[in-house]
C-alpha cells in the first residue's frame, strides 16, 4: 500500500502531467480571463490639482499670472453655528480602476489622482467655474517676481501635515527635488525640451519663504506647480524614498483635507477627514473607494445602494439609471480621444490630413458616444485658458479620396492598435475601420493588453495608428505632448517649427504676445495632424439622489468639499 | 516496504520538479511578455532612463533572467517569499490571505455543489420530477460561471436586493449553479453504471430500500466522483478570475490579474509557489482518498 499513486497506471494520471497540465490551464485561463473582464478604465495621462470654490474664500479665477498675488485669507469657520452644521457623512464610491501607487510622485491614472488628490496637495491648486479652468495658490499664501529667473514664495502659515508637523520650505524643496527625480509626470513638467531642470536652485530663506530659480523665464510654471505629481509631502518622507516609491500607507502623508487609513489592493481604499487640515473641512467623514472593475456591477451597486457614487458611467447605461431615480452627472473632459498616426510611417500630411477628412466626428459622437461627447475643434480642451477653436476637418470623403491619390496612397494597409483595457476603445476601433475602410484603406486591429500597448506606443513607436486619450493638465504641457523627441510623443511627430513657438511661449513675457504664439502653435499642430482628432469624452458619474452638492471636474475627479445629505 | 520508501522519494522529487518548472515557466512567461514593472509605474512617460535605472538596480531586475531566478529559488527554500512590488508588504501575506479566501470559496462551493448534486441524482434515482433535474443540469451546463454572476446580479438588481460586494455569498451562489450541471451529469452516469452490476441486483433482492439502494450507489461512485471534484476545487483555488472579479472577491483569481497587470513578478511567483503546491497537493490526496475509498485499489497493492 501506498500514499503515491505512483504505481498502477492508467487509472491516475501521474503527478507531473497532470500538475503541469492544471497550471498551464489555470494560467490560460486567468490570463483570458484577464483581458475579457480587464479593466474598464481609460488611457489617460494625467490629472492634476485641483478645488473649486468654497463658500468663504472669493478667489477670483480670471488672472493669467499676474506679476504679483495674495490670495485673500480664508476666513477660518468662527461662528459656532458653522462647526454645528458640520455632518459625518460615510461616502462610498465605485471606482474601476484599482490605484496603481500609494505615491503621489508615481500617481498616473484616474483613480491615483483621484484618490491621492484628496490627501496630498501642491503649490498651486486647479479651479473650475463650470466652464473654464484656472491656476490658483494653493499652499502658497503670495508670491513676487524678483527678476527674470527668480520667483519669491510664501507658504500659508498655518498648513499642517497629518502627522502634526508644520509644513516649512525645507518640506517644499525636498518634494520638488523628488518629483523631478522620480516623478515620471514631474520630470516633463520641470525639465526643459534638453531634459535639463527648469528649476536649478531652490533657496530656503526662512521657514515659509523659499526662492526658486529658474535656468530660463518659464511661464507656464504656477501651471505646472499646479500639477499634484508636484505634490508636497515632508522631507523626512521624501528623504526616506529617495530612490524609490512609497510603500507603506503609515508614510503617506500629505496636508490634504483627507488622510489614508487603510487600503486594500484590489478592493477598497479609505481615506478620514482630517481635522487639523487648514482649509474648509468637508462633511465627508470617511470617504470609501470601492474598486469595481466590472461596469455592471458599479451599476448595480448604485442602484442597489451598496455605494453612493459610482464614476466611469457608460453613455448607453444613463438612461437606465435616470429611470431608477439615480442621479447622472454630466462635465465636460479634458481627454481627448484621438487615433494616433505614426507620422514617421505615414510621412506625407495630406495622408494625415485624408484621414481626419474620412471620420464623420459628428456621427461618431452622436450614434457611439450617444452625445455624451464634445467633437474637437483644438488640440486640447477649450476648459484651458487660451485654447482656440479651429478650422474643423467636416466629413468629406471625396476631399479624402483626392488627398490620398495626390499622396499616391492608395489600396494601402495600416494596422490600429488599441489597448484591451477599455472596451469602449476596441469598439471605436472598428468605427475607425468602417469609415477608412470608404476611403479604400484596409485597416487591421490589432488588441493588445494596456501594459504592452503602452511599451509599442510610446517606447517602441511600432504602430501605424493607435487609439489613446491623454488628459493633460494645461494648454502647455498638452502642447509639450507633440514637441520632438518628448515621451508622450507616440506618433513621433517633429516639427522645428512648433518646437521653437512652444520655447518662444515658455519665455515670452508679454500676455498678449504670448496668446499670440499659442494660436499659431496649436494651428501647426491641427494642420500637421499627426493624429486623427476625435472627441472630448464626456465626464458620467451615477450618484444616489441622496447625495448633495457633489461636484465633477474635467478630470474625472470628484469634489467632495460641499457635499451634504 | 523498501516500495513504500521508493514510492515517497520519487513523489517528492516529482514534486520538486513541478515546482521547480511551473515557477521557471511563469517567470519566464511574464517577463517575455511585453512591458515591465516600470512601464507600469511610469506609465506612458518613457524618457526617464536615470529613473528607470535607479528603479531597476532596486528591484534587481537588471540582472539576468535566470540569475534572477536562481536567486529567487534561493530564498524561497529558506522561507523569503519576497516584498510586493506596489503594496510593499511581504509577498507571504498578501498571497496567504488571498489564498485562504480562496481555499474557502473553493471548499465551500464542493460542499453545495455536492450537496445539491446528490439531491439531484437522488431524485433522478428515485425517478421523481425527471424533467426537471434534466432541465436544471442542462441550463447550468450551457451557461458559463462567468454569465452566471452577470445573471444574478441583474436579477439582484431588478429585485432591489442590495448585492453583498466583497463577500463570500455571491460567488459561491455562482460557482455552485455554474457547477452542478457538470458534477450532477458525472454523479449520475456513475450511478446508472453502479446500478448495472451484480451487486446492486444483490441488494435490491435483498429487499433494501430505495434510500439505503442509492446510499450503496452513491458509495460506489464516491471514489471517481472525488477525483472530479478535486480536479475543479483546484481550478477554484488557483482562481475564479471572472466569478471574483465581479463581486470583488479578494481571492487567487484576482491577485493573479492584478500581479499581471502591475508585473508584480515577486507577487506573481508566489502565487505561482502556492498554486503548483495546491495542486500537488489535492492530487495526492485524491490518490490517498481512493485508496481508502476504493477497496479494489488497496486489493491491487
Amino acid at each position: 500500500m501506498s500514499f503515491y499513486a505512483l504505481g498502477y497506471g492508467e487509472r491516475v494520471p501521474r503527478t507531473g502531467a497532470y500538475v503541469a497540465v492544471g497550471i498551464v490551464i489555470a494560467f490560460l485561463l486567468g490570463l483570458g480571463a484577464g483581458f475579457l473582464f480587464g479593466r474598464g478604465g481609460v488611457v489617460t495621462v494625467t490629472v492634476p490639482t485641483t478645488v473649486t470654490h468654497t463658500v468663504e474664500r472669493t478667489v477670483t479665477f480670471t488672472p493669467p499670472i499676474p506679476q504679483q498675488y495674495t490670495s485673500p485669507q480664508p476666513t477660518a469657520p468662527t461662528t459656532a453655528k458653522q462647526v454645528q452644521l458640520l455632518q459625518n457623512i460615510t461616502l462610498k464610491v465605485a471606482m474601476s480602476t484599482d490605484i496603481k501607487a500609494l505615491d503621489i510622485h508615481f500617481a498616473m491614472g484616474v483613480a491615483d489622482f483621484e484618490v491621492l488628490g484628496k490627501v496630498y496637495e501642491a503649490l498651486f491648486k486647479i479651479a473650475w467655474d463650470g466652464s473654464k479652468l484656472a491656476y490658483v495658490p494653493g499652499l502658497v499664501k503670495s508670491y513676487n517676481q524678483l527678476n527674470e529667473t527668480a520667483w519669491l514664495f510664501i507658504l500659508r502659515n498655518n498648513v499642517v501635515f497629518h502627522n502634526g508637523k508644520k509644513l516649512t520650505a525645507e518640506d517644499v524643496k525636498y518634494s520638488l527635488l523628488r518629483s523631478i527625480r522620480l516623478s515620471g509626470i514631474g520630470k516633463q513638467l520641470l525639465t526643459d525640451a534638453a531634459g535639463n531642470p527648469i528649476i536649478t536652485n531652490i533657496v530656503i530663506a526662512n521657514e515659509t519663504a523659499f526662492i526658486l530659480k529658474l535656468s530660463a523665464p518659464f511661464t507656464p510654471l504656477f501651471e505646472n506647480l499646479a500639477h499634484l505629481s508636484t505634490a508636497i509631502m515632508p522631507k523626512e518622507i521624501a528623504l526616506k524614498y529617495w530612490d524609490g516609491p512609497i510603500t507603506s500607507i503609515e508614510d503617506v502623508i500629505g496636508t490634504g483635507p483627507f488622510r489614508l487609513v487603510s487600503y486594500e489592493k484590489g478592493a477598497k481604499v479609505v481615506l478620514q477627514r482630517f481635522d487639523g487640515y487648514w482649509g474648509n473641512r468637508p462633511n465627508v467623514k470617511t470617504l470609501e473607494y470601492l474598486i469595481m472593475p466590472d461596469a455592471s456591477a458599479r451599476v448595480s451597486a448604485v442602484i442597489s445602494g451598496v455605494v453612493d457614487v459610482a464614476v466611469g458611467i457608460s453613455p448607453d447605461m444613463v438612461e437606465a439609471l435616470r429611470s431608477q431615480g439615480i442621479e447622472v452627472y454630466r462635465a465636460p473632459g479634458v481627454r481627448l480621444v484621438l487615433v494616433a498616426t505614426n507620422c514617421k510611417r505615414v510621412p506625407d500630411v495630406r495622408i494625415r490630413q485624408a484621414l481626419n477628412y474620412a471620420v464623420n466626428k459628428e456621427d461618431v459622437v452622436k450614434e457611439f458616444m450617444r452625445g455624451y461627447a464634445e467633437i474637437a475643434t483644438s488640440v486640447a480642451s477649450p476648459t484651458f485658458p487660451n485654447v482656440v477653436s479651429l478650422k474643423p476637418y467636416t466629413y468629406n470623403v471625396t476631399k479624402a479620396r483626392q488627398l490620398l491619390e495626390e499622396a499616391g496612397f492608395v489600396g494601402k494597409k495600416l494596422t490600429l492598435l488599441t489597448s484591451t483595457r477599455s472596451p469602449k476603445d476596441i469598439q471605436l476601433a472598428q468605427v475607425i475601420q468602417q469609415y477608412l475602410k470608404s476611403v479604400g484603406i484596409e485597416v487591421e486591429i490589432v488588441q493588445m493588453e494596456h501594459t504592452a500597448f503602452l511599451k509599442r506606443v510610446f517606447t517602441d513607436h511600432d504602430f501605424d495608428l493607435a487609439i489613446y486619450g491623454p488628459s493633460p493638465s494645461s494648454l502647455y504641457y498638452a502642447l509639450t505632448y507633440w514637441r520632438t523627441g518628448a515621451s508622450l510623443n507616440g506618433p513621433e511627430y517633429s516639427n522645428p517649427e512648433y518646437d521653437k513657438l512652444l520655447d518662444e511661449i515658455a519665455t515670452e513675457p508679454s500676455e498678449v504676445k504670448r496668446v499670440e504664439l499659442y494660436r499659431k502653435a496649436q494651428e501647426i499642430l491641427w494642420r500637421d495632424a499627426p493624429a486623427i482628432w476625435l472627441y472630448f469624452e464626456d465626464i458620467l458619474i451615477a450618484a444616489r439622489p441622496g447625495i448633495k452638492g457633489l461636484q465633477v471636474l474635467p478630470f474625472q475627479m470628484l469634489i467632495v468639499d460641499n457635499v451634504y445629505v | 516496504m523498501r516500495r513504500l520508501w521508493i514510492n515517497i522519494v520519487k513523489g517528492f522529487l516529482n514534486l520538486l520538479l513541478v515546482f521547480l518548472i511551473t515557477t521557471a515557466v511563469i517567470y519566464f512567461l511574464a517577463r517575455l511578455f511585453p512591458g515591465d514593472t516600470i512601464t507600469v509605474l511610469y506609465g506612458e512617460v518613457n524618457s526617464l532612463q536615470d529613473g528607470r535605472r535607479i528603479l531597476e538596480a532596486k528591484l534587481g531586475l537588471d540582472k539576468p533572467l535566470y540569475i534572477q531566478l536562481i536567486s529567487f529559488w534561493q530564498k524561497i527554500l529558506v522561507g523569503d517569499w519576497g516584498i510586493s512590488i506596489f503594496a510593499g508588504k511581504p509577498v507571504f501575506d498578501l498571497v496567504f490571505q488571498r489564498y485562504v479566501n480562496s481555499l474557502m470559496l473553493s471548499f465551500t462551493a464542493t460542499l453545495t455543489t455536492t450537496a445539491v448534486c446528490i439531491l439531484l441524482a437522488y431524485l433522478s434515482f428515485t425517478r421523481r420530477c425527471q424533467r426537471l433535474t434534466t432541465l436544471v443540469a442542462s441550463i447550468s451546463t450551457s451557461i458559463p460561471a462567468a454569465l452566471w454572476g452577470v445573471i444574478l446580479m441583474v436579477a439582484l438588481v431588478l429585485a432591489k436586493v442590495s448585492i453583498p460586494f466583497g463577500s463570500i455569498i455571491m460567488p459561491l451562489i455562482t460557482l455552485t449553479i455554474a457547477g452542478v450541471g457538470v458534477f450532477y451529469t458525472i454523479l449520475k452516469s456513475l450511478i446508472d453504471e453502479a446500478l448495472s452490476e451484480p451487486f446492486m441486483a444483490f441488494y435490491r433482492a435483498m429487499g433494501l430500500t430505495k434510500s439505503r439502494l442509492f446510499l450503496k450507489a452513491l458509495r460506489y461512485a464516491l471514489p471517481m466522483y472525488i477525483t472530479a471534484v478535486l480536479y475543479r476545487m483546484g481550478l477554484i483555488i488557483a482562481g475564479a478570475v471572472a466569478t471574483e472579479t465581479i463581486f470583488n472577491y479578494p481571492g487567487m483569481g484576482k491577485l493573479l490579474i492584478d500581479a499581471f497587470a502591475s508585473r508584480d513578478y515577486p507577487v506573481l511567483l508566489g502565487w505561482a509557489v502556492i498554486i503548483s503546491l495546491t495542486l500537488a497537493a489535492l492530487n495526492i490526496t485524491g490518490d490517498v482518498m481512493q485508496d481508502i475509498l476504493d477497496p479494489r485499489v488497496r486489493e491491487l497493492m
